[in-house]
């Protein structure tokens, strides 16, 4: 199937694998809050509206509400065109979605970036959490950058997470919220579940 | 996402899907996001894998 994939077909194969996704997170989920999330490149839009009506179809078909439904976007996008970038985003806040700054950290635009987008949630670059209890650096990044999201109400997503001294460093500076393999590895929707996560071996 | 059992992964232009193997129905791969001081999931991501 995959190497039927071509240029043409491209975009029409991820709107039903983004459909697939929220029929499958309808199921997920024990709580009636927990949301979606899902990669977008803003870049590749140009009319929000139009490219998101088959998502917002399947999600009132499942009785998802699109304000469970995540956008993740990278700071890579913003560099190509920060105008755009701004323009696809703010249309998906006012549709309802909820917008994050994927890989926070990672580019070179971040505090454009965010004066600019103020997105819901900020995802910081896997790379800020690594080994953050052994870097006095990272920690003083890190800090500032929970300091400046809190300030504008917007939050924090540590990712990449995958040792118990990670977890206790980046709550000590305000993060409650994870994602990593020390909380949940990958897997199908047949077999993930909040009931999955050992949250008792998790907490540090 | 050798773990998962993801044998084949498509990279698209807005986001990923995995499927075990060609010419059967997707299946995606989920990764939660928790939120430790509810002690719940915030979030299911839907997995770029690769």
């Amino acid at each position: 199937m995959l190497s039927q994939i071509n240029d043409d077909n491209m975009h029409a194969f991820d709107r039903k694998c983004r459909i697939g996704a929220v029929k499958a997170a309808s199921r997920l989920f024990r709580e009636d809050t927990g949301l979606l999330s899902l990669n977008t490149m803003p870049n590749s839009v140009y009319d929000p509206q139009t490219c998101l009506l088959t998502t917002i179809a399947a999600a009132e078909a499942v009785d998802f509400p699109i304000n469970r439904i995540m956008f993740e976007m990278t700071e890579h996008e913003a560099i190509e065109d920060l105008d755009h970038f701004t323009k696809i985003v703010s249309s998906y806040k006012e549709m309802g979605f909820i917008t994050a700054i994927d890989d926070f950290g990672a580019g070179s635009s971040g505090l454009t970036l965010f004066a600019s987008v103020m997105p819901d949630i900020v995802k910081l670059d896997a790379r800020l959490c690594a080994g953050i209890h052994k870097s006095r650096v990272q920690k003083v990044v890190v800090s500032n950058i929970v300091e400046m999201c809190d300030k504008l109400n917007i939050r924090v997503i540590a990712e990449g997470v995958e040792e118990c001294a990670e977890v206790t460093t980046l709550m000590e500076l305000g993060i409650s919220l994870f994602q990593g393999y020390h909380f949940a590895k990958p897997a199908f929707d047949a077999v993930i579940g909040e009931a999955n996560i050992p949250w008792d071996s998790v907490r540090c | 996402m050798a773990d998962t059992g993801c044998a084949v992964v498509a990279h698209d232009p807005q986001g990923c899907a995995c499927s075990k193997s060609p010419n059967v129905d997707f299946k995606f791969a989920f990764q939660p996001i928790v939120d430790v001081k509810a002690g719940k999931t915030f979030a299911m991501k839907r997995l770029c894998a690769g």
